[in-house]
């Protein structure tokens, strides 16, 4: 599986329509992931989605991101896990134990809005990602 | 509270902790005090995270205060320039307060809101800085008003709310629809190829081709060539058939722009083509057929073009005519146009320019524009080079228009006065020699003695011009 992310610094990006860069793994959580940075630059939204796509990203793990460009994303095939932020590290470990989606990494004003299981071990239970359930999360944060 | 070691406005990396930066219990009466205000205010502290967030904030961004408090900004914020242009990080590294500029922020629900954002340093009594502040303005209902005010006053891609262009508008898919010859007359920069785009589009035809001929910036053989086409061996450099503008707008329209500067020798040929459709390439034999739709445009009186002898041809095309008034006629639209060309470049750049200042509004509203819009095009465009962010002022205006500057004057004169300056001016330049001046402005001798001619430009005593 193909991860994109965009990043800032060792964080996840605060706003996905303006990242300028975005990471690449393959077999995310795995020790032998594979990593390659891409520039985004300060493309706009189309041809921002379309170069996510044509670059085979499968999941994107991103903070925020306007209606318009996760459409976009989404008819081209991409899910999306929005609302992100945090270490690069700790989310990429947070997602790979199916952990991601609480409100430790949950940007404020999002954490009603995931349907939770977010990750690879949970992904075939899980809602989706943007607006794929309804609902607080439980689970407390990691320790 | 733990340092992550990083400079100010870069992301950090200790571990996040909800509870660093609570708010100071001492703090209820500063946040009445920012409750009462109208516009979102956040305060951060110097590791970027909010210790105050008042309620016109928690409604603008749709996050309750409990959740911002203590979060790092940029993970409530959202804005479109936490990355890479944060003002705060401005502010807090120069000193200097940004003030309106405009961003737009990412709500939970994915909806982006346009804002105006401001900046201040926070200091403690030794003058120490401890933070900054950040006030910002919802600009949703202004931009979506903007948009409506608009979409009421265009056409296509021209705006206006002058009577007589609303008319017009009204008008043109009427005319669109008809197939008549049509045409448009008005002052250079008036928008006449944009009403002969609108036309085309909202034609029967709008799927075909729209070829555009300007026959006033061609000499009489390469127009006709350019026109009609011409076969291989036609003239000496003339190796293969070349087919010409009216058979390439077949299906579609022909736009003919400056058609009051085609000269008496082409004029029965273009009536002819007007008249039944026919014509020859240079050099042919047979005769071929066009059906394309003729929209035609000058910026000259049609009465001085009948009395110089083109009488056939312009009561051929005025079958349908659109007379555009000049900008300084109509300038309540100068305000409509300025937020036009703002959002056209916006898009066109990158850029996120939210508008002029009133002082530059009232300075554009003042000018006469003997280029008429394409002038208030250039000098906005002028602008978005010289502005990065936030307000077009005043210095970011060309030269001419800079309050204080001598060139910044309205100009009382019309489009004709000012090209027989320019004209004169190249004349004299060039010692009143004819092919001299039009090599030096780049136009055929021809064209040249055209505009001498209707313009009435007469040598100095002095001055003896070639004959």
């Amino acid at each position: 599986m193909r991860i994109g992310i965009p990043i800032w610094g060792e964080r996840v990006s605060p706003v996905m329509d303006t990242a300028e860069r975005l990471l690449l793994l393959d077999a995310a959580g795995e020790p032998d992931a594979s990593r390659r940075e891409i520039v985004l630059g300060q493309a706009p939204a189309a041809p921002r989605a379309q170069a996510i796509a044509d670059l085979g990203v499968e999941v994107l793990i991103c903070g925020a991101i306007s209606r318009s460009l996760a459409e976009m994303l989404a008819l081209s095939g991409v899910r999306v896990v929005p609302w992100i932020s945090g270490e690069l590290d700790e989310v990429l470990e947070a997602f790979g134990c199916g952990d991601l989606v609480c409100p430790r990494f949950l940007m404020p004003g999002c954490r009603g809005r995931h349907g939770g299981g977010e990750g690879r071990r949970r992904r075939s239970g899980a809602g989706g990602g943007r607006g794929g359930g309804q609902g607080r999360q439980r689970r407390g944060p990691r320790r | 509270m733990e340092d992550d070691g990083r400079t100010p406005g870069t992301p950090g990396s200790g571990r996040d902790d909800p509870k660093r930066g609570a708010p100071d219990p001492n703090d209820h009466q500063g946040d009445a005090i920012l409750d009462s205000i109208a516009d979102g205010v956040f305060t951060v502290d110097s590791e970027w995270r909010i210790r105050s967030f008042n309620r016109a904030a928690e409604r603008i961004t749709g996050i309750p205060r409990e959740e911002a408090i203590g979060s790092h900004c940029w993970e409530v914020f959202r804005a479109s320039i936490c990355e890479s242009a944060c003002a705060l990080r401005e502010t807090m590294a120069g000193g200097v307060p940004v003030v309106d500029r405009q961003v737009y922020i990412i709500r939970a629900d994915g909806r982006r809101i346009p804002i105006t954002i401001s900046t201040a340093l926070l200091k403690d009594a030794n003058g120490r800085t401890i933070g900054g502040a950040e006030t910002f303005r919802d600009l949703s209902v202004e931009v979506e008003l903007r948009r409506e005010l608009r979409q009421r006053y265009s056409f296509a891609d021209m705006v206006s709310k002058n009577h007589e262009l609303r008319r017009i508008f009204e008008l043109l898919p009427d005319i669109a629809e008809s197939m008549s010859t049509v045409l448009i007359q008005g002052e250079s920069g008036t928008g006449k190829e944009l009403i002969a785009r609108a036309i085309h589009a909202h034609s029967p035809r709008g799927e075909g081709p729209l070829v555009v001929v300007n026959s006033g910036a061609l000499p009489d053989t390469l127009l006709e060539s350019e026109l009609f086409g011409h076969k291989a061996g036609a003239f000496t450099d003339a190796k293969r058939d070349k087919p010409g503008r009216f058979a390439l707008a077949r299906g579609g329209s022909i736009f003919l722009d400056e058609i009051g500067d085609v000269s008496l020798a082409i004029q029965p040929r273009l009536l002819r083509v007007l008249q039944d459709g026919t014509f020859e390439p240079l050099g042919g034999t047979a005769t071929e057929r066009t059906d394309a739709r003729v929209i035609a445009a000058t910026n000259r009186n049609l009465a001085d073009m009948v009395e110089e002898g083109g009488r056939d041809l312009f009561y051929r095309i005025n079958v349908v005519t659109i007379d555009l008034p000049p900008l300084r006629e109509r300038r309540e639209d100068i305000p409509l146009l300025v937020d036009h060309f703002v959002e056209h470049f916006n898009r066109l750049r990158g850029k996120e320019i939210s508008g002029v200042s009133p002082q530059v509004l009232e300075t554009l509203m003042r000018h006469d524009y003997p280029g008429n819009i394409r002038e208030l095009e250039n000098a906005i465009e002028h602008a978005f080079v010289m502005c990065r962010s936030g307000v077009i002022r005043a210095r970011h205006l060309p030269d001419h228009l800079r309050p204080g500057s001598e060139r910044g004057e309205p100009v009382a004169r019309s489009f004709d006065e000012a090209e027989t300056a320019f004209l004169t001016a190249a004349l004299d330049r060039n010692g009143w020699n004819r092919a001299a001046t039009a090599r030096d402005l780049g136009i055929h001798k021809t064209t040249l003695w055209r505009k001498i001619k209707r313009l009435g430009i007469e040598p100095p005593h002095e001055a003896r011009p070639e004959e």
